[in-house]
């Protein structure tokens, strides 16, 4: 039996960046203008979606209770301000440091009429 | 013929009218195409004496051919596959040249174009809404004798505007509750009904593409949005999986259409990657073992 010894980031990632990526950036689009928001349930989706270039409060992940959180918690570090304003941050190394940015909360998930209202609003 | 022909589908996009940037070489590329994702399954002959008589004939040559329906003059068009999984034209000026085998082929750009006009000509005004364009992955043999159809995977072609803003959604525990019991469910025992995914996403996913316009002061802002379903299941479970995504209903609402792609490995390989991920949750109450070499499931 043959085992594809294949990170689930990984792939991911490849296959956004050859498959869907690339097509844009050969016509010249920037990144931050190609992708929305990526829904994901695990923490690998987040890093593979974040490397791939979209902001990480666009990024909603979804847990087996249905809850979804948006990784839009800021990375404050020692000295930072502590009110900055929502903004994208640094790629991070491993994909178990994105359980760091899970942030706004929708507790009953996709029937929450406020994350329909938080993905739309500019 | 080959079974477990399967595709994964293409996105193709429509470079035309976007802002030229002096320093921009893009600019003069209207179309673009992500690669080719297909997989034609291992050919096995009927007899002892086929594979004689195979052995016999000088090998054929193997093409795999994009085929299309021409919707202006109603002709099947088909464009070659180059070994880098990119579009060429029709008739190729050169042949037989293996140096070409080693260097990376973009897609073709009169081949996009032909494609493009092909698919598209009678929708100037496609949106997000029109139908995506079915098509075929084709491995044909070719020999001194004629060419032969080994096998066809289905897939289809999402042509997109340039300004479109696209949302990436996974399958397996996105839109189904479980990672694994989600496939099982939904991929091997092919049960497409809302039981087996999160309460509301259908209505969440079809509202966000297909929003109304001019009821908040945002909404002009906001781009149209093309949703791409991304899945960690093997390839050769694309058609149950576009099934799941064609067929599930919530209330009134169904997904918005989309291309879906996913894993080049085997069902191995989809436990290997899954098993990877499960230092995060709790483990699910799936057991895998194997078995004189099968892999088995308990729930």
């Amino acid at each position: 039996m043959d085992f594809y010894h294949v990170n689930a980031h990984e792939f991911k990632f490849q296959t956004l960046e050859q498959y869907v990526l690339q097509p844009f950036v050969d016509l010249g689009v920037p990144t931050k203008d190609i992708w929305y928001a990526g829904f994901g349930n695990t923490l690998y989706d987040m890093y593979a979606y974040h490397r791939a270039g979209i902001a990480a409060y666009r990024m909603f992940l979804i847990d087996k209770k249905s809850r979804i959180y948006a990784c839009d918690a800021t990375i404050v570090s020692p000295g930072e301000d502590d009110n900055c304003s929502k903004r994208d941050v640094a790629k991070l190394d491993h994909p178990k440091q994105y359980e760091s940015l899970k942030g706004t909360l929708f507790v009953t998930g996709y029937l929450d009429p406020d994350l329909m209202t938080y993905i739309l609003q500019e | 013929m080959i079974s477990g022909c399967t595709a994964y589908d293409l996105i193709l996009v429509d470079g035309r009218g976007r802002e030229a940037h002096p320093d921009d070489d893009s600019n003069t590329t209207v179309f673009s195409m992500g690669a080719c994702m297909f997989r034609f399954g291992s050919y096995t002959s009927s007899s002892d004496d086929d594979r004689r008589m195979m052995m016999t004939i000088p090998p054929p040559r193997y093409t795999v051919y994009l085929v299309v329906h021409d919707r202006r003059t109603g002709d099947t068009l088909r464009f070659p596959i180059s070994a880098h999984n990119t579009l060429q034209q029709q008739q190729p000026t050169t042949t037989g040249d293996s140096s070409l085998l080693s260097q990376p082929q973009p897609h073709d750009p009169a081949a996009l174009q032909q494609l493009v006009e092909a698919l598209t000509w009678s929708s100037p005004d496609r949106t997000v809404d029109g139908p995506p364009y079915p098509a075929n992955f084709v491995l044909v043999s070719s020999t001194e004798h004629g060419e032969t159809i080994l096998g066809m995977a289905p897939m289809r072609i999402f042509v997109v505007l340039h300004s479109t803003s696209l949302a990436i959604v996974d399958v397996d525990g996105t839109i189904t509750t479980s990672t694994l019991s989600g496939f099982w469910n939904t991929a091997v025992r092919q049960d497409y009904s809302i039981r087996h995914c999160h309460a509301g996403v259908v209505p969440f996913l079809h509202q966000l593409v297909h929003r109304p316009t001019g009821t908040n002061a945002s909404s002009s802002t906001t781009p149209t949005i093309q949703c791409i379903y991304l899945t960690n299941r093997p390839i050769t479970y694309v058609d149950a999986t576009r099934s799941l995504l064609n067929e599930l209903r919530e209330d009134i609402y169904t997904l918005p259409k989309g291309p879906l792609l996913g894993f080049t490995g085997n069902l191995a390989g989809v436990f290997q990657v899954g098993l990877s991920c499960h230092d995060v949750y709790a483990v699910d109450t799936w057991r895998v073992h194997t078995d004189k070499g099968a892999l088995l499931l308990d729930y």
